[in-house]
């Protein structure tokens, strides 16, 4: 019965049936990662762990536990008075508490050492106005400024989970709470705070994620991580083996993470209640003068140093430089070789999660689906590791390529993958496909099912159902990926580092370059056009999720 | 300082409530409650019965301390919970109790258990005072009351089905001992059959138990079968507060009639009639109705309700001859439809015996219809 329907389609997708490999590219860099414990360097390793392993993984858990606590400090207390209490600005500062997320971690770091250094801002204006010169001044380039400034950037993580929690839970049972004899504030420490766990956790841990993978502020500040190792190893013992021996560590910790992560989300199904009729409006906290202007007080100062004061010292820097042409020429090419490699990216990575959600659908499965979550899992992989992951194979290839070439003319036509474009566009697809995927696999999650049904009965064969149903109904989804990609391929540092052929540096590692040389000035241009791009889809795709509670509020 | 309580202490008495919504980004108000009385004395069920966005909700929570009202006074167990504003400017209100200090129990639309508790600790969140082993005791006896067998008492919210969920809800409500129960449509999440299960428990527990409450539906059935007093809420008022047969026999307003059920709106114009003494009557297309004006000469409604016709196959005094269009039959009565001899309007009566005739005759009793 099967065989006579298919010789009745008309025409069918054959190539479509493929699409799941995109998603098992992903396991390309995990299994060379994995692999290269095959060989390895015993004389580098003993070096290793003589001299730096441990003192590697003492920093980056000392990074990672201090940046935990501040970020949780800073996202659940925000989340808490932005959700239970009333202030001037509460309204504002709902959203733009978001905006710090705009100044990539490293942005974030840079001007603070540019603020704070021995030679800054501040305590140069210290010394000359009051003539307080401070020895001991504490120096930005140290593990509690790596904390100050990963905090500042990472913390909207916990706030946002924390936030959506106590709009959907919070709010409702404070409410129960009180009507049980409760006051707002027993009543928020024995309900509302417990029931919002899961998503502090999950905040955490995708703070956690971005520590572990975090390179340009570690490297600036001094802080010698795990990530950083990786970068030495390479680049000072060319060991690639090594290398991707230290990222398999990194990667079997950030899986874990994932592992967490996810566990922790389905608890969040359990917590989650339909939150009909009214959702409480307004605060729940009836304010007290004092309340009040702790509470305001304390978010306009997050907000201030998170986001007022870096992106306007930014602007600052930057319109001070003398020669606007000069700048401008400068930054330019650059701007367009990131923005050509984030569209080419974005476009890439689009068309392919499109084609496997559509394969999905039409075919189901459960390779098909472990495919899409596989490749949903790239996010997670630190940029390093990805790094190291396409490129020892590339090496490999290309040397293979070498000496097949070699036998029929002189010279082997060079290295035709490494350090070109393609890898780079490899890396990027791995790692961001998982945005258009996320996206697209939800909008279609929410299609039903009978759809396709009542189309096929209609007489579409799959041709049809993709071109007349999946198309029209997931282009949102799919464009709304696509400046997400742009912005992430514009803030991501170490992997295009590593990975860029010459001529191809993006805004984000010229301002690393130009930083790592303390060149403030010279930095600022990049950094505040890479700052303001990130606002827009901030604006436009996070915001909303802060509007959720207000509606009634 | 339960004014008006008219002899008996009210067990809640709310009085000229008012409230508005402040609307988002412009400063415009909408007036959510416009001046709200209802009472309810100890033991009595009371429900607030009208369609969504009526303001029904927004008055629970104004009793129960969510909502801080503009103007008015609530009063639960003879106490003032809530005294607003005299002067009639938006200013503060005079007294206004926090929630956790009113003593009103809720039970949400939605249960709002706590889900990261067990059914247990979430019974006894309420019971902060007690020994454990008295609270343990309390758990007993509301889980024997609600029927919550010791097996589900460590298991945790979602693990229990819809109906099981709402019990831990009212026990978890219960437990502190409330003044008053406010209950938000209590048994909308429950599918229809369960519905009527759950109806029949809750009310005999809070009788069982003397609790005085009061719920908000939008379910007429609901209303009619919970109720010792029932209101019918609509655009922010009470259009009418007493006996649930009451609103349905002698309504205040004509919305309170149309609300319970079909009826036929007549056009009346009053006018004397000629005998000995000086009485008036009603005029309507169906023929005259004594009555007793309050002011001459006015335009009155007439509103009938298709099972109170007078009708008869016969000729009768003041009946009026209509042609029978179509029967349809209904189960417990026959349906038998006609024009209006005069406005031509489709109607129809319900009668359990129905009628084969082609004509009949119809008129309107006294005792059956609701003047306006």
């Amino acid at each position: 019965m099967p065989a006579t329907v298919e010789k009745k389609v008309p025409f069918k997708l054959r190539p479509l049936k493929y699409a799941f490999v995109f998603g098992l590219l992903v396991l390309l860099p995990l299994s060379v990662v994995i692999l290269s414990w095959l060989q390895v360097d015993t004389e580098l390793w003993r070096h290793l762990l003589e001299h730096q392993l441990g003192f590697l993984t003492l920093q980056t858990v000392s990074l990672a536990v201090g940046t935990l606590i501040w970020t949780g400090f800073l996202g659940v207390s925000l989340a808490a008075l932005v959700a239970f209490t009333e202030f001037p600005g509460r309204r504002f500062l709902s959203w733009a508490l978001l905006l710090p997320f705009a100044l990539p971690a490293y942005v974030q770091a840079f001007v603070w050492v540019d603020l704070l250094d021995y030679s800054g801002l501040v305590p140069t204006f210290l010394r000359q106005s009051f003539g307080l010169d401070l020895v001991s001044w504490p120096s930005v380039r140290s593990l509690p400024g790596a904390w100050w400034a990963l905090s500042l950037s990472f913390f909207i993580y916990v706030y946002l989970l924390t936030l959506g929690a106590f709009y959907s839970q919070g709010r409702r049972s404070l409410e129960v709470a009180r009507s049980l004899g409760y006051s707002p504030w027993q009543g928020f420490w024995r309900v509302s705070l417990p029931l919002a766990k899961p998503w502090v956790g999950a905040g955490l841990l995708l703070v956690l994620m971005e520590v572990l993978s975090d390179y340009g502020t570690v490297a600036l500040l001094g802080v010698d991580s795990l990530t950083v190792g990786i970068f030495r190893v390479w680049y000072g013992h060319f060991s690639l083996s090594t290398a991707a021996q230290l990222a398999s560590l990194l990667t079997l910790v950030v899986f874990a993470i994932v592992v967490l992560e996810s566990r922790l989300r389905q608890r969040q199904r359990f917590y989650e209640q339909k939150a009909s009729g009214l959702a409480g409006s307004g605060a729940q906290f009836r304010s007290t003068r004092g309340l009040r202007l702790a509470a305001m007080i304390f978010s306009w100062t997050v907000f201030a140093l998170a986001f007022v004061l870096p992106m306007g010292r930014l602007l600052w820097l930057g319109a001070s430089v003398q020669d606007y042409h000069y700048a401008w020429a400068s930054v330019f090419p650059v701007l367009l070789n990131t923005l050509v490699l984030g569209g080419l990216a974005a476009v890439l990575t689009a068309l392919a999660a499109f084609f496997m959600v559509a394969d999905l659908r039409l075919r189901g499965g459960g390779l098909r689906s472990s495919a899409l979550r596989l490749g949903a899992l790239g996010y997670a992989l630190p940029g390093a590791v990805l790094a190291v992951g396409v490129f020892t194979p590339l090496v490999l290839l290309d040397k293979q390529i070498h000496s097949l070439l070699s036998g029929w003319f002189e010279g082997g036509g060079g290295l035709l993958l490494t350090g070109t474009l393609w890898a780079m566009l490899l890396g990027y697809f791995i790692r961001f496909l998982a945005i258009p995927l996320l996206s697209l696999g939800s909008a279609s999650q929410n299609l039903p099912g009978r759809m396709d049904e009542a189309a096929r009965s209609l007489g579409e064969a799959e041709g049809g159902l993709v071109r007349r149903l999946y198309w029209p109904l997931l282009k949102k989804g799919l464009l709304i990926s696509l400046p997400l990609v742009v912005v992430d391929v514009m803030k991501e540092m170490p992997m295009t580092l590593m990975m860029r052929p010459t001529g191809w540096d993006t805004l984000s590692v010229r301002i690393f370059q130009l930083t790592s040389e303390g060149l403030w000035a010279e930095a600022a241009w990049p950094a505040v056009i890479l700052s303001l791009s990130a606002v827009v889809p901030i604006y436009f795709f996070l915001r909303p999720l802060t509007r959720v509670g207000l509606r009634y509020g | 300082m339960a004014k008006g309580a008219s002899g008996q202490a009210s067990a809640l008495h709310v009085q000229e409530l008012r409230h508005c919504y402040k609307a988002e980004g412009h400063g415009k108000t909408v007036p959510v409650l416009k001046g709200v009385d209802l009472e309810l004395f100890p033991g009595e069920l009371g429900c607030l019965l009208g369609p969504s966005g009526c303001g029904k909700t927004t008055l629970l929570r104004s009793i129960a301390g969510f909502e801080q009202p503009d103007a008015g006074t609530i009063h639960v167990g003879g106490r003032a919970v809530f005294v607003g504003d005299q002067t009639g400017g938006h200013g503060r209100p005079e007294l206004t109790l926090e929630p956790e200090l009113r003593r009103v129990g809720m039970v949400f639309q939605d249960y709002a258990l706590f889900p990261h508790l067990n059914i247990q600790d979430n019974i006894t969140f309420g019971l902060r005072s007690l020994s454990p082993s008295q609270r343990q005791q309390k758990v007993k006896e509301l889980a024997e009351a609600l029927r919550l067998s010791p097996d589900l008492w460590q298991r945790f919210p979602h693990e229990l089905s819809g109906g099981q969920q709402q019990r831990v809800a009212l026990a978890r409500a219960l437990a502190p001992g409330p003044q008053l129960l406010l209950l938000d449509e209590p048994f909308s999440n429950l599918d229809p059959r369960l519905r009527a299960e759950m109806r029949g428990e809750l009310k005999d527990m809070l009788k069982a138990w003397a609790v005085t409450a009061l719920f908000v539906t939008h379910d007429q059935e609901e209303a009619f079968e919970l109720s010792d007093k029932l209101g019918l809420m609509q655009d922010g008022k009470i259009l009418q507060w007493g006996l649930p047969e009451e609103l349905y026999r002698q309504p205040k307003a004509l919305e309170v009639a149309q609300f319970f059920g079909e009826g036929f709106v007549l056009d009346a114009q009053v006018e004397a009639s000629n005998g000995p003494t000086q009485s008036y009557q009603l005029c309507t297309e169906f023929g005259y109705v004594p009555h007793r004006p309050s002011e001459e000469s006015r335009d009155l409604k007439v509103f009938v309700r298709p099972e109170n016709w007078r009708w008869s196959e016969t000729e009768f005094v003041g009946g009026v001859k209509v042609e029978i269009l179509d029967r349809r039959f209904r189960g417990a009565f026959e349906r038998l439809y006609f024009l209006s001899p005069q406005s031509q309007r489709l109607m129809y009566l319900d009668s359990p015996k129905g009628s084969a005739q082609k004509r009949i005759y119809l008129g309107l009793s006294e005792e059956w219809i609701n003047i306006f």
